[in-house]
């Protein structure tokens, strides 16, 4: 009987790992996908010398089908003004478009309840941070 | 009390499994940045070339503004200080390597180590060019500018888990010719 009742406590703990590593891919596999989308929309914004609102509205998209989150909790930051290309024998750092995106990863560990962590401790923000050089021909 | 040694034995390997997991799922996500991080500075470096021979329809890299361009994205997408070292923020551990192969319509390539010219040799259009560090094969037959970083090691928490050296290349070709 003892061992029977150590068994159940045992494999319960066991249970969670299955449930864990399954997390885990899941949140692998909407990150690579961020990452994938955040990749498009830089090289179109590289092309136009900003992150307009059309591209921030696609990329906003994705993220929200991805991550199945609302608008509002989708993060992006970029640079404000348009960039432009460098002229062909000078670099500067002015035509440098800068970007960065975050969207909450809202579950870490699986039954988190069961180890008594609160959900509000058991999410966190994912950024993608990064810059570009503009190919937009000054005009 | 059998169960529970056997219990407490696969509880330690599962947690292992899943140290593991982890590690490898931030390595594949950092090593297709990386590969980002390649193009964009292939890429940046490409924008600067000799405005004269370009009016006379030759494509001959500016290869001091274009180095500037690359060392500055890499620095910059890789979290890296002046000396190349990653800062706190960044995944990286080791000093970052990279080394650039300008091909272009002068006839000759240079090859930059760091940012420091390291060899010069001329060569022709409709060669096969081999990057040996990182198994990087591409057929050069227009201007191109390739990149290879070597990020040294990735993080992995388990002891006994010895990586080698991450090293990404890509090639960035003008076909305008």
């Amino acid at each position: 009987m003892k061992d029977l009742i150590v068994l159940c406590a045992v494999v319960i703990i066991l249970l969670i790992f299955p449930l864990q590593y399954a997390l885990e891919q899941q949140t692998h596999y909407n990150i690579s996908m961020m990452q994938k989308y955040v990749h498009t929309a830089k090289e179109q914004a590289k092309q136009i010398g900003e992150f307009n609102n059309d591209i921030k509205k696609e990329l906003i998209d994705n993220l929200k089908e991805q991550f199945k989150i609302e608008d509002s909790e989708i993060i992006i930051n970029t640079s404000t003004t348009k960039k432009y290309r460098p002229s062909y024998d000078s670099f500067t750092t002015e035509s440098i478009i800068t970007y960065e995106v975050g969207v909450p990863i809202k579950k870490i560990i699986v039954a988190n309840k069961f180890w008594g962590i609160p959900d509000s401790d058991n999410q966190y923000i994912y950024y993608i941070k990064g810059s570009t050089t503009s190919e937009l021909i000054s005009p | 009390m059998k169960p529970l040694l056997v219990g407490l034995a696969l509880i330690i390997l599962y947690s292992m499994f899943i140290v593991y997991q982890q590690d490898n799922n931030v390595f594949i996500r950092q090593l297709e940045n990386l590969k980002y991080v390649a193009d964009e500075a292939a890429a940046s470096g490409a924008l600067f070339f000799d405005e004269a021979e370009y009016s006379e329809g030759r494509k001959v890299y500016n290869r001091t503004e274009g180095n500037k361009a690359i060392a500055y994205m890499i620095k910059n997408l890789l979290r890296l200080d002046n000396t190349f070292t990653p800062m706190a923020d960044s995944y990286w551990i080791d000093t970052i390597n990279y080394d650039v192969y300008y091909f272009d319509d002068s006839k000759i390539m240079s090859k930059y180590s760091n940012g420091v010219l390291v060899q010069e040799e001329p060569f022709e259009y409709g060669f096969m060019f081999e990057e040996t560090k990182a198994n990087y094969i591409k057929y050069i037959d227009s201007p191109t500018i390739i990149v290879t970083i070597n990020a040294g090691k990735p993080k992995f928490r388990l002891s006994f888990i010895n990586p080698t050296d991450v090293i990404r290349s890509s090639g960035y070709e003008y076909l305008g010719r």
